[in-house]
């Protein structure tokens, strides 16, 4: 009983009050205006999405979030998918009341539970922005390299496993971040 | 010539310049984005000895279902055994993406499609396709490579004629062929991409073949191509298809072609 009061207690003291309210994405896979609107025009479909601005020179798509409305980072991935490309890179951006991160530590950002490769003891205060490394969120190469950064196995499957099922429910979905 | 010939190919090579791969005469192994769809109108204009010129028209839908699999529907119209044009056949083709590796400003894909299509055309040419001049199935694979923004695409697949009518009319008669395809394209236009609102200008230069078994008889064509893309949705494009080599008896051995597509994207 005590111990699940402390997890409880944890659960608690590890939720940070935060909102987000932009990202930056690149998609990778294509070269074409056609192939970029398609992109956007997807994005723009997304429900909590406000405002999506693009360099299509880069692939760079800037994204705002609607105030107030639950952001699910995986459908940003999906809508790319969707338009027939990938996601290269996603740099998400949230206000935080304050809140302390540490390595390997999995954290609830708004309504999703978010585990740092590479944080140290780092406070979040105000606007902060962080890279999803997920597998569906950067290329083959670079999930090799980010997912050495831990021995967790959820980082593998982006789900709590074994690993980390004290902190979290089990085969709950879990974005893996570099800060 | 051949030496001009690898010597500009070369230099298309290494011209730094965006690939585009929405070719005029093939399919990429890349498919439209889910949830959209696009309407296509196509006509090919040809010239025939003593007799007038061939036309076919050729309405299409393009759905694309999801991001793997795709679909395109379509009616011809044409006078190729008629005096006037008149409804000709019916096709689908459907498309599956089953291999993708996207990189920044590059990707290899691999697609396998397969199509049927019907006719009423009686059959008289050694020239097959499902689309418009037999009731035929078509089925092969893509695969397309964009690399250091430059893009290339082939294709192959095997054809069966199912024409009920095969064996009454003719003694010698095509009922299976092999067809080809190699593609290659650039972007010319806009130097620099700021809007969606630019006009893209695109070149495209492609190689069309087909053997066919039992008689043997073949053809390769070459057929360059221009591409203006409006809006980044409304796609016009211009061709023109020449036999380079073959002894098939075909309906046609140079045509125009002239075809509209307007995309909707996410619309569906």
């Amino acid at each position: 009983m005590k111990t699940m009061m402390f997890a409880l207690l944890m659960l608690v003291g590890l939720t940070s009050g935060a909102q987000f309210t932009k990202a930056s994405l690149q998609a990778s896979g294509l070269t074409c205006s056609m192939c970029s609107k398609a992109v956007k025009t997807a994005l723009d479909k997304v429900s909590f999405v406000k405002q999506v601005q693009v360099d299509i020179k880069n692939q760079q798509y800037n994204i705002s979030f609607k105030e107030n409305e639950k952001v699910d980072i995986d459908a940003l991935s999906k809508a790319v998918e969707d338009a027939g490309f990938s996601v290269a890179s996603l740099v998400v951006t949230a206000n935080f009341s304050e809140v302390t991160v540490n390595k390997d530590q999995h954290i609830k950002i708004g309504d999703a539970y978010f585990h740092f490769l590479n944080a140290a003891s780092q406070q979040l205060k105000g606007e902060a922005s962080f890279t999803i490394v997920d597998k569906s969120f950067v290329s083959e190469k670079q999930f090799k390299k980010y997912s050495a950064l831990t021995k967790m196995q959820c980082v593998q499957t982006g789900r709590s496993a074994g690993c980390c099922t004290v902190d979290v429910p089990e085969q709950t979905r879990i974005y893996h971040a570099i800060i | 010539m051949k030496k001009s010939l690898i010597y500009l190919s070369l230099v298309l090579l290494s011209i730094s310049v965006k690939a585009q791969e929405l070719y005029v005469f093939s399919e990429p192994a890349s498919n439209m984005p889910a949830n959209t769809f696009a309407p296509r109108m196509k006509a090919v204009i040809g010239k025939r000895e003593n007799t007038s010129a061939f036309q076919r028209y050729n309405p299409e839908l393009q759905l694309g279902l999801s991001k793997k699999f795709m679909l395109h529907g379509g009616v011809t119209f044409s006078n190729m055994m008629f005096e006037n044009v008149q409804w000709e056949g019916a096709y689908l083709y459907g498309k599956y993406r089953f291999y993708s590796s996207d990189k920044l400003h590059q990707h290899f894909r691999m697609a396998a499609f397969g199509e049927i299509g019907y006719s009423r055309n009686e059959m008289m040419n050694d020239e097959v396709s499902a689309r418009g001049d037999n009731t035929a199935l078509d089925i092969g694979l893509i695969a397309t490579q964009l690399k250091n923004k430059f893009a290339v695409s082939a294709t192959t697949s095997y054809l069966k004629v199912l024409d009920k009518n095969l064996d009454e009319m003719h003694h010698e008669t095509v009922d299976e062929a092999i067809n080809y395809s190699l593609s290659a394209g650039y972007l010319v236009l806009p130097l620099e991409y700021t809007s969606y609102d630019q006009l893209n200008l695109n070149l495209y230069a492609e190689v069309l073949g087909q053997r066919t078994f039992g008689k043997k008889s073949y053809f390769i064509d070459v057929a360059p191509a221009i591409q203006f893309i409006f809006n980044s949705n409304s796609k016009l494009n211009v061709g023109y298809r020449f036999q380079v080599a073959g002894d098939a008896l075909r309906g046609v051995e140079k045509s125009f072609l002239v075809s509209f597509e307007h995309t909707f994207f996410n619309a569906l």
